[in-house]
């Protein structure tokens, strides 16, 4: 690639049906932040929706975003669904799982956020909370009446969040589901109650997954992170 | 650009106010209708969001400006009807510096609806703000979420009917239109109430606007004819 010329990074999106123009049409849809804090760290955000061929799609980026959404199909950790894990889509986790395996084995600077964190941890090998709300030891996380909770992360030393973050994060939360297991996945971040909020894959170029959105927070270091990896 | 064969084609699309489950938040929102018609023609979609800078057209063969909101009647030096009123400045913005960059690098173009209107308007063209009450136009078609069909006449000897023959019928679901082409090659009008429906730039390899979606009716010659010109981009 010419040095000159910004990195393109893929956000995924999700498919939802609204009333859109003429009623219940289906859409594509992403909040206007990632692209904004992409466009502000130095890259050009390109929007990517459900294909069939993962390998075309990856031929045209540098860097990928795995975007928060709704909950994953628990078959895929094996579990059985709780009664609050609906309006999961098996043509989105399958699309998703195919491109985050597809970016590890080509090296593609990768960042998962929520939806994606929790996708990364169970394709290796991890396994879910399926509702915090009523989990016990977890009740503070998730959002009430529409307001998120906010609350304080640690982060480890010796890894990248930490050398792009610091030691300690307010992080975000608006999710019902967790990472009670991070499979190979190195744990990084941890809330004051133990949940797994940040993993990282070690001997990786560049690979950040938050269960919080660095986007809505102003977490500017992590997409210049993401564009500094991928304009190599 | 892709290194394989299919050609990348970038679609653009709008962001707005939107409320989901417990998000309110502006929000990118785009019918699947076009990338899945872009890759039922063998392209590679990519979707820009506004604000995107014309850097991106170094990276994709194709350019479909999609359809979406009214335009700044300030494009076309009107001030606002009362019917023209959510006006969103950087998706016009960065539309129109696309539209001008693929113009000047020969880009293939396709421009639908609101992307046909813009095309229109930065090449010295206008609009009507309100079908409904256009005199002549009242009955133009469906608007507001109700979609109609109407018969669409196109001109002899232009790369439309090329690609779609002399007649076709097509949706309808706007309550703006095109008055004045500009400098534009007028390509066809409704049949019905003679409302300018396509233009074109002849000396380009592929730039077409058309008031209707082809894509939601399955018009998929016209998408076929423009993503294999792209292709021939990516060689």
């Amino acid at each position: 690639m010419n040095k000159k010329m910004s990195p393109l990074i893929g956000v995924t999106t999700s498919v939802n049906s609204r009333d859109y123009e003429i009623s219940n049409q289906s859409v594509v849809m992403l909040p206007e932040n990632y692209p904004k804090a992409i466009r502000k760290a130095g890259g050009i955000p390109l929007l990517i929706s459900e294909c069939d061929d993962v390998d075309e799609l990856l031929d045209c980026l540098d860097g990928l975003v795995i975007s928060g959404g709704r909950d994953i199909n628990p078959n895929l950790y094996s579990q059985i669904p709780h009664e609050k894990t609906t309006d999961f889509s098996d043509i989105q986790d399958s699309w998703e799982i195919s491109l985050i395996e597809g970016a590890i084995d080509r090296e593609i600077p990768l960042l998962c956020i929520c939806r994606g964190h929790q996708l990364l941890c169970v394709i290796r090998g991890g396994q879910l909370f399926q509702d915090l709300p009523t989990t016990e030891g977890y009740e503070k996380h998730g959002a009430t009446g529409g307001n998120w909770s906010e609350h304080i992360v640690k982060l480890e030393k010796d890894s990248l969040i930490f050398e792009l973050l610091g030691s300690e994060i307010m992080g975000n939360s608006g999710h019902h589901q967790g990472v009670s297991d991070a499979g190979d996945l190195r744990v990084v971040g941890k809330t004051s109650d133990g949940l797994i909020e940040a993993v990282e894959l070690d001997d990786y170029p560049f690979l950040i997954s938050t269960q919080w959105h660095p986007e809505m927070l102003g977490q500017d270091s992590v997409f210049e992170g993401l564009i500094q990896a991928s304009s190599r | 650009m892709s290194t394989g064969n299919s050609p990348v084609i970038g679609i653009t699309c709008p962001s707005r106010p939107t409320k989901w489950a417990n998000w309110d938040l502006d929000a990118v929102v785009l019918p699947t209708t076009y990338h899945k018609m872009v890759m039922q023609c063998g392209g590679i979609p990519l979707l820009i969001p506004p604000g995107c800078s014309s850097e991106v057209m170094n990276r994709i063969d194709g350019l479909i400006i999609s359809g979406g909101p009214d335009i700044n009647p300030n494009l076309y030096g009107q001030d606002s009807g009362s019917y023209t009123n959510e006006i969103y400045p950087t998706q016009d913005a960065s539309e129109i510096e696309l539209i001008k960059s693929a113009i000047e690098k020969d880009i293939p173009l396709l421009c639908i609806c609101r992307g046909f209107q813009l095309l229109c308007a930065i090449n010295g063209g206008e609009l009507h703000q309100h079908l409904p009450e256009t005199v002549g136009h009242e009955n133009h078609g469906g608007w507001n979420g109700r979609v109609t069909e109407h018969g669409v006449d196109i001109i002899q000897g232009t790369k439309l009917e090329e690609i779609m023959g002399a007649h076709i019928t097509a949706n309808s679901t706007h309550h703006q239109g095109v008055s004045n082409a500009g400098d534009l090659l007028i390509s066809a009008y409704s049949s019905h109430d003679n409302l300018i429906e396509a233009v074109e730039i002849e000396e380009l390899r592929f730039c077409i606007g058309v008031q209707w979606h082809p894509e939601r009716i399955k018009h998929t010659n016209l998408y076929l004819e423009f993503i294999e010109t792209a292709r021939g981009s990516s060689l």
